[in-house]
């Protein structure tokens, strides 16, 4: 089940805020059986548990030609497997601190500017603590430490688009650039380990891209 | 520039680490061996284990035994169990024990046992060859290892033809025989050399194992491969198959005042290990 709270004010014609609670309870998530030999087609079971609940709050606003709008949200998600002893963790994908800002500028000559920010937590992840040889397999066995204990380094990107639309004959004509992640972050998307797990490293995302678009609809 | 950009999209960007596993750098247990290779549940084994070292190391060369009882769960992509990788659940044994009476029903195709009101659980899955195997942690101050030790466990769920018939044509799993490990007697370096590993006649066994498809015997034979270690230089590759009793690999030595440490491991598929070792002096 889930349950959603929000209020919503407009204090001024062009300011608008609001803010969201939410709470999901979540039964009889799929999990692997934690069995040894579970029974055959039985690898899934329902027995999961999970909860998530946060707070999200929006402000937008639009005047004179220019529109920006900031949201934040808090979130917690946690699962549980079938061990009654296991303690709550961290949800895969659980990001608790994420905010969104745009602003976006346009001028009655056709020209418009804008730029986007992301900050975010990043996802949880397991950390490694060592590695052990399996001398059958030949290969190193990770030691973990708790799951999801760790997290991917905080998530910030920031964007920028200028656009000019004509109307040439009847027909409209929108020329635009767009610069993504405009400060050329290197944010670490994923962990990966050398064969013994002594060493980490990351795979990063992109870095700075420029797209150059043409858009004409006649 | 195009291939450049061409691989990097193959790729995916992703740096490899230069850090060969076959080369050893510091202490480890490269491999580890029971005694006899394949035994029934109260049989006395000796463990043994290759413990590989830079010539610079003096490491520990008796290492610490214990057994892993637990068989792992199946979210667990580990040899064995979290548990016995972080040493919280072991259970200390000398060199030379005698394997649990209970394993072939943690391990192998028995019931397996259960606590309290827990209802029964199904046996284990056999491996490929038709083997179970009992888990051991081999540990020194500087390196540790697991290494197992192949179950003979009776055919269970079969009728008493096969039943009879696998007892009679099944034969116990030996260590692969190795007649030598050539080596050059000395070497220089950034000189190539192609080591050679020849096995004995026997070391590729034929069994059989049952094929539960079928309901009946299948005769197979053992697949045997060859990992290479050294102390310096770099290895062509780091394992190799042995096909009609030979396996060899391109090996370049490296630089260097001490003489380089070369090992091979030779691997059948049933779990059955031996080990040769060569000491090469750098000219």
């Amino acid at each position: 089940w889930h349950g959603v709270v929000g209020v919503r004010v407009r204090p001024a014609g062009w300011l608008e805020g609001e803010v969201a609670a939410f709470l999901l309870e979540h039964r009889n998530l799929a999990v692997r059986d934690d069995d040894p030999t579970p029974p055959v087609a039985s690898l899934l079971t329902s027995a999961g548990r999970g909860q998530s609940r946060g707070v999200q709050a929006t402000v937008a606003g639009s005047r004179h030609g220019i529109s920006g709008r900031v949201a934040y949200t808090w979130l917690r998600a946690r699962r549980q497997g079938p061990r009654e002893a296991e303690r709550p963790r961290p949800f895969d994908r659980e990001q608790p601190h994420s905010l969104q800002a745009s602003l976006v500028g346009e001028h009655p000559s056709g020209w418009s500017l804008g730029s986007r920010l992301e900050v975010a937590s990043g996802a949880p992840r397991t950390p490694v603590n060592g590695a052990v040889f399996d001398a059958r397999g030949q290969r190193f066995d990770p030691v973990f430490g708790p799951q999801n204990s760790d997290r991917l380094p905080v998530f910030l990107a920031l964007s920028a688009r200028a656009a000019l639309t004509l109307y040439p004959r009847r027909s409209q004509l929108k020329l635009w650039l767009d610069v993504q992640n405009v400060t050329n972050r290197k944010n670490v998307e994923e962990l990966y380990y050398n064969a013994d797990y002594s060493q980490r490293s990351a795979i990063l995302g992109l870095p700075i891209l420029a797209v150059m678009g043409v858009e004409a609809r006649l | 520039m195009r291939r450049a950009l061409l691989w990097c999209m193959a790729t995916a960007c992703l740096p490899a680490f230069d850090d060969p596993t076959a080369v050893v750098d510091e202490p480890r247990i490269l491999a580890v061996r029971s005694e006899p290779a394949e035994a029934r549940p109260g049989d006395p084994v000796r463990w043994r284990a290759l413990i590989a070292a830079p010539e610079d190391a003096t490491p520990d060369t008796v290492p610490e035994w214990a057994w892993c009882l637990q068989p792992r769960a199946v979210d667990e992509r580990t040899a064995v169990t979290a548990a016995c990788l972080t040493g919280e659940d072991r259970t200390p044994i000398p060199a030379q024990t005698p394997v649990p009476t209970d394993a072939c029903a943690r391990f192998g195709p028995n019931p397996p046992p259960t606590t309290g009101d827990e209802p029964p659980r199904r046996p284990a899955d056999p491996d490929p060859t038709g083997g179970y195997y009992l888990p051991v942690h081999a540990g020194t101050d500087e390196a540790e290892a697991f290494g197992f030790v192949r179950l003979r466990c009776d055919l269970p769920g079969v009728t008493r033809a096969v039943f009879d018939a696998f007892q009679d044509r099944y034969r116990t799993n030996q260590h692969p025989g190795i007649i030598d490990f050539d080596a050059p007697p000395e070497t220089e370096a950034g000189v190539a050399h192609t080591l050679v590993l020849r096995t004995d006649d026997k070391a590729a066994e034929p069994f059989v194992r049952y094929d539960v498809d079928i309901a009946d015997l299948v005769d197979e034979t053992e697949t045997l491969t060859a990992h290479w270690y050294t102390t310096g230089g770099a290895l062509g590759r780091s394992a190799s198959p042995v096909i009609e009793g030979q396996a060899s690999v391109e090996w370049t030595a490296g630089p260097g005042d001490e003489p380089i440490q070369l090992w091979v491991v030779v691997r059948d598929n049933r779990g059955g290990v031996s080990w040769e070792t060569a000491t090469v002096p750098l000219r």
